[in-house]
């Protein structure tokens, strides 16, 4: 027998071992959806030779069913030395994997070989007639270009090869934590384009010991982008604790939209004259954004560091020192404003463990009654802040001011400074595979349409904003138009939220025609949806905008423009978006 | 334009509280490192520290003095040949406090880093204040010379000893955390027709 098949409910792989070649790949779900790829696993390039896996001799076949997976492997070896064992398991999930390990056989020290994969580079992926791909580090772009998608660790990386219709194939490169050395694996994750996967090749250290070359999974998709986001999601979800954000004393971080940052070296909140803390003034003029819901006050950078004292003196030396902390947090509570205080890990005395700054973290929780901490220039939380904070006291969040390192980090933490280029078409990925993880826009320099463009960037994305005027020093105001903007937009999204407040957000919803970005957030109780519309191109667009066969069958209308001419029909959404412009659209 | 020889030391500043009475608003951290409002005794030669601008600006009216701008720091210590460090272009931590001493040193301690007009601890040992800036949002200071104290982290106020033509902007608010354990000052008598 020189054919073997391996299947699973949705995808099949039949590969010919005269000599060893996969001949198809086939999306059972549509059966017309077959890659006749007729191509080889791998070559590798060795003593200036170049030799694929059909010039190996197959030493081994064998077949393996547990129940639970069947596995189909070929152990083979080349007169060079090198010694291979291709693996295909169909796994439960109807996916199959293409495990490719690699040996030195020969018993001598370690050397590197090139190394290439025809059967996914050769570009016979796209046999597919009128098939799209989707990269694994820039999955979408612009017609110009720009990513699309901002992608994150937490997320497993996939590259799509789908037909217009939805149906096509996911290939998923999830490396296991701890896993053995997979180089090739890792580099796959990050090419970028089509061009750049059928260049690829690489070069890999070989010694008398397996290891793992390259792993990717393939999955048969029939819903395209959609199915393989939610894929993603559930993927990424299976491996992180949401329970922090379930607890009921943390619920007030989802209603935090406004995050004001007062810097407390200037006179937007100090009163030079009085030497006082002045935060009714900064009150106030939140009013004119629509009310802060959340102040961080900051005293320690850039002063720390001029003397030996420490940010744990500095709480002692803020104006009225940690009594005078706990009568701002207190004007602010009466108002139902929370209160935050910053943390530095760049300033922590050299004897100072993990546990005693919790400690100290706790113990100021206690003395001031602080609502919790932002943690500057960090990605990652030690998880005793979180125990020592809840000994104290119950609900303290926790910010860091970069995007969550991992998973890990996300559980631990509340929320994070979604902290990025003013780019209204940028749509970070963590916001709507972790909607619960809160992310407030802020781009501290940017100023004028770079500042209109970041609320723009937030309302694309459904979220709040950092309202930040006082750099360190420099005093960058919002102009009038722009606070009533943040106001309106507060509202609408205080009006919506049960829609922006959603598990069921979805990121590049997919749009009928070409650079508008959309993003949806349904409420799945109501029926209703919001879409937020970015049109991204140089020119006016008109017409049809995108469809939403499940979600909103009788009414849409904007809730941002006067001028868009929104209207539904045949489950079809229909408008007129000038360039650049942004509209939040409510479908129900 | 005269100028003091060295910083106000603590011997000077504890005069100054003798002669003026001077007593600050509010004295959080005012003179921290005093036993009983008296500098120890081997104090008494160091630049004063632990003292605000407002202490500083107190000390130098009494005197009808006054602190110099930050322009006017840089003009008498880089001298008629616009030098880079008090002594010369090359840095030489030799003609100064840099860091060895783990603390504040006396003024006179480094001779042979005066400068072209004979003033002295111009650079590190203790940070100097110049007059304050108000742009009308923030009150800062310029303080020049640089510290002989340096924190670790990069995200830190870069210390060490500061070369004539480069200041570290520190923001001012209350009294506690204007008054530092590395900062002080000298004065200034400014002449007219000079």
């Amino acid at each position: 027998m020189s054919k073997y098949t391996l299947s699973t409910q949705k995808l099949s792989f039949t590969v010919d071992t005269s000599p060893l070649k996969i001949i198809s790949i086939t999306n059972r779900l549509n059966a017309k959806v077959c890659s006749t790829i007729d191509s080889e696993i791998f070559w590798i390039e060795c003593n200036d030779q170049k030799i694929s896996a059909s010039q190996f001799n197959i030493m081994f076949i064998e077949k393996h069913d547990d129940g639970v997976s069947r596995l189909l492997k070929f152990s083979m070896c080349h007169k060079c030395g090198v010694c291979a064992y291709v693996s295909f398991l169909a796994n439960l999930d109807d996916t199959i994997e293409v495990i490719i390990q690699m040996q030195n056989g020969d018993g001598k020290e370690a050397r590197f070989v090139g190394i290439g994969f025809p059967f996914m580079s050769d570009g016979k992926m796209l046999g597919l007639k009128n098939s799209m791909y989707y990269s694994p580090s820039k999955p979408f772009e612009s017609s110009r270009g720009e990513a699309l998608l901002d992608l994150h660790a937490a997320c497993p990386k996939v590259m799509s090869f789908v037909r217009n219709d939805g149906y096509g194939f996911d290939l998923t490169f999830d490396i296991p934590r701890g896993s053995n050395t997979q180089e090739c694996t890792l580099e796959l994750q990050h090419i970028s384009s089509l061009d750049e996967l059928k260049e690829y090749k690489s070069l890999v250290r070989l010694n008398r010991y397996r290891a793992v070359t390259m792993q990717v999974k393939f999955d048969a998709v029939s819903k395209g982008w959609m199915e393989t986001f939610g894929k993603i999601k559930s993927t990424a979800r299976s491996k992180v604790d949401m329970y922090n954000y379930m607890r009921p004393d943390l619920k007030w971080y989802n209603n935090i939209f406004l995050h004001q940052f007062a810097y407390i070296y200037s006179r937007e909140v100090y009163d030079y004259e009085n030497d006082r803390v002045d935060i009714e003034r900064l009150i106030n003029a939140g009013k004119d954004f629509g009310g802060y819901d959340a102040i961080c006050l900051w005293h320690q950078y850039p002063r720390l560091g001029v003397d030996e004292r420490s940010q744990w003196d500095f709480f002692e030396d803020f104006p009225g020192g940690l009594n005078g902390i706990a009568e701002i947090t207190k004007k602010c509570h009466e108002k139902g404003i929370k209160v935050m205080l910053p943390y530095k890990p760049w300033d922590a005395p050299d004897n100072m463990s993990t546990d005693d700054t919790a400690r100290k973290l706790a113990h100021v929780i206690e003395k001031t009654d602080v609502d919790g901490f932002f943690l500057d220039t960090m990605f990652n939380i030690p998880d005793k802040f979180r125990t020592e904070s809840d000994r104290v006291k119950k609900g303290c969040a926790f910010c860091t001011e970069l995007q969550p390192e991992n998973g890990r980090t996300i559980e631990v933490l509340t929320g994070s400074w979604q902290q990025s280029a003013a780019l209204p078409y940028q749509t970070p990925i963590l916001r709507y595979v972790f909607p619960e993880h809160r992310s407030h826009f802020i781009s501290r320099w940017s100023i004028d349409s770079d500042r209109d463009n970041m609320l723009k960037k937030a309302i694309m994305n459904g979220s709040g904003l950092v309202i930040w005027q006082d750099i360190f020093g420099s005093w960058l105001p919002y102009e009038d138009y722009q606070k009533a903007e943040v106001k309106k937009w507060k509202n609408i999204w205080l009006d919506n939220r049960n829609c922006f407040l959603s598990k069921n957000v979805f990121p590049l919803w997919p749009a009928l025609q070409c650079d508008l970005v959309i993003n949806a957030f349904i409420d799945d109780l109501s029926g209703e949806a919001i879409f937020t519309v970015y049109n991204n191109s140089g020119s006016q667009i008109e017409g049809e905008l995108f469809s939403c066969q499940h979600y909103g069958k009788n009414s849409a209308y904007d809730l941002w423009n006067d001028d868009t001419d929104i209207y539904i029909t045949d489950k079809k959404v229909f408008g007129s978006l000038k360039s650049q412009q942004t509209a939040i659209i409510k479908v129900k | 334009m005269y100028v003091d020889k060295y910083p106000v030391t603590n011997a000077m500043y504890y005069d100054f509280l003798k002669q003026s009475g001077y007593i600050p608003k509010d004295s959080a951290n005012f003179l921290r490192h005093w036993v009983n409002m008296k500098p120890s005794q081997e104090d008494m030669d160091k630049p004063v520290v632990w003292i605000s601008y407002n202490d500083a600006c107190a000390y130098a009216d009494f005197y009808n003095k006054s602190l110099p701008t930050d322009i006017e720091w840089q003009y008498f210590a880089s001298g008629s040949r616009r030098l880079k460090w008090p002594w010369g272009n090359e840095y030489d931590k030799s003609k100064l406090n840099a860091d060895e001493y783990g603390s504040i040193t006396s003024v006179n301690t480094f001779g042979s880093g005066k400068n072209e007009y004979g003033i002295l601890d111009l650079c590190g040992n203790a940070w100097e204040m110049t007059q304050l800036y108000d742009d009308g949002m923030h009150r800062f200071m310029l303080l020049r010379g640089g510290s002989y104290y340096r924190a670790p982290d990069f995200w830190h106020a870069q210390g060490g000893p500061c070369a004539n033509d480069s200041h570290l902007k520190c923001p001012l608010l209350n009294e506690g955390l204007n008054r530092n354990s590395n900062v002080g000052f000298r004065c200034i008598r400014r002449v007219a027709n000079e």
